[in-house]
């Protein structure tokens, strides 16, 4: 099982263990950058859960919007600046401005499936800033406990992260559905999963038969 | 407080513009009640479907140039792709304009499916960047770093 979800994490992060926390002296799937992403659109979309806007139509308003991409510059700087050998980071960085990243995700992703076009949207994703705040110390928390080892299981974790990794591209799979097959009644569901089946094939094969040659 | 007479949200009492769906209200006699501007009065249904009349008055469409000019602003990593957000979640909100609307959806998740795809192609890059340091040896990455 723990095979499975090292394989599962390989197809979307280069698994650098030096780059990767540890819970219980066990490595986790992904990278420190990728746990942090994770955990913040995990808690995004349990936020949308507990708030029943997990079917909202309609996105941010534009001040929330610029919030929200501010809160994504900070991993684009670190990610960029360290690949460029301008600077070192550590995991801690990684993990927060990875976890910034993440949360803001969601918030744009899940409105746009049952956004319409044709009427008026009426269930916003995220409503005021203080709503911003409270998802912040909640991912800022989760990060913090997981970078110091304080979860006890691994699975927890590594579960959290890859249902949360299959979810979200589900997601995307889906609202490209909507969009192109906008007349489709039935059906859609199926489509987006078989779409999501060719990403990962696609995304395996670059993995095992492309970049392993490099390695 | 008062009621979105649409979207049944509680907002100010003198709000002429819901915060919340957009649609204008019109406030006019003291006791407080709402009534509903008339291009918007036809919004009043069970489909709720859109009006194409007072807020495109005046609002030419975007040209097909625009709308390619700034899909090739998004495909930019991180600067393109938070213009792109922006740019696309303004477009969404304009109610009543389809065209706007619709592009704004478009855009939005051509966003998202680029950054991605730039998250996923820093692993390819950081392999390759490995691969050369190795294969190369250190010479060649104190050049590359300059």
């Amino acid at each position: 099982m723990r095979a499975f979800y090292d394989w599962l994490g390989s197809l979307i992060c280069h698994q650098l263990p030096e780059r990767s926390l540890m819970i219980n002296e066990t490595v986790l799937p992904v990278c420190a950058r990728d746990t942090g992403i994770y955990i913040g659109m995990f808690v995004s979309l349990v936020y949308l859960m507990i708030k029943k806007r997990w079917k909202c139509d309609k996105p941010p308003a534009l001040k929330i919007t610029v919030i929200l991409c501010l809160m994504i510059i900070p991993m684009g700087v670190d990610g960029v600046s360290s690949y460029l050998g301008l600077r070192s980071t550590t995991n801690i960085i990684r993990i927060i401005t990875g976890a910034l990243f993440g949360m803001t995700l969601p918030f744009f992703l899940m409105p746009i499936a049952h956004f319409k076009v044709f009427a008026i949207n009426t269930r916003p994703s995220l409503i005021a800033v203080k709503e911003i705040i409270i998802v912040t110390a909640v991912v800022l928390i989760g990060c913090m406990a997981v970078y110091m080892g304080m979860f006890p299981s691994w699975w927890v974790i590594s579960t959290i992260i890859l249902v949360t990794i299959l979810f979200i591209y589900y997601r995307l799979c889906y609202t490209i559905v909507c969009q192109v097959f906008s007349h489709m009644q039935k059906g859609k569901i199926v489509v987006a999963l078989l779409l999501q089946l060719v990403v990962f094939s696609t995304l395996y094969v670059l993995r095992y038969y492309v970049l392993v040659y490099f390695l | 407080m008062k009621k979105c007479p649409f979207c049944e949200e509680q907002i100010e009492d003198m709000t002429s513009k819901c915060p919340f769906c957009g649609s204008k209200i019109e406030v006019e006699n003291t006791e407080g009640d709402i009534e509903i501007s008339g291009e918007d009065s036809q919004l009043m249904t069970d489909n709720r479907m859109s009006t194409s009349q007072g807020d495109q008055e005046g609002r030419n469409p975007l040209s097909n140039g625009f709308k390619v000019f700034i899909t090739m602003v998004a495909t930019i990593p991180l600067i393109g792709q938070l213009v792109g957000i922006i740019m696309a979640i303004i477009y969404m909100n304009s109610e009543g304009d389809t065209d706007r609307k619709s592009f704004g959806k478009a855009l939005l998740i051509g966003t998202l499916v680029i950054f991605l795809a730039v998250c996923l192609c820093c692993i390819a890059y950081f392999v390759f960047v490995f691969y050369f340091m190795e294969q190369m040896g250190p010479e060649i990455f104190e050049q590359f770093q300059q």
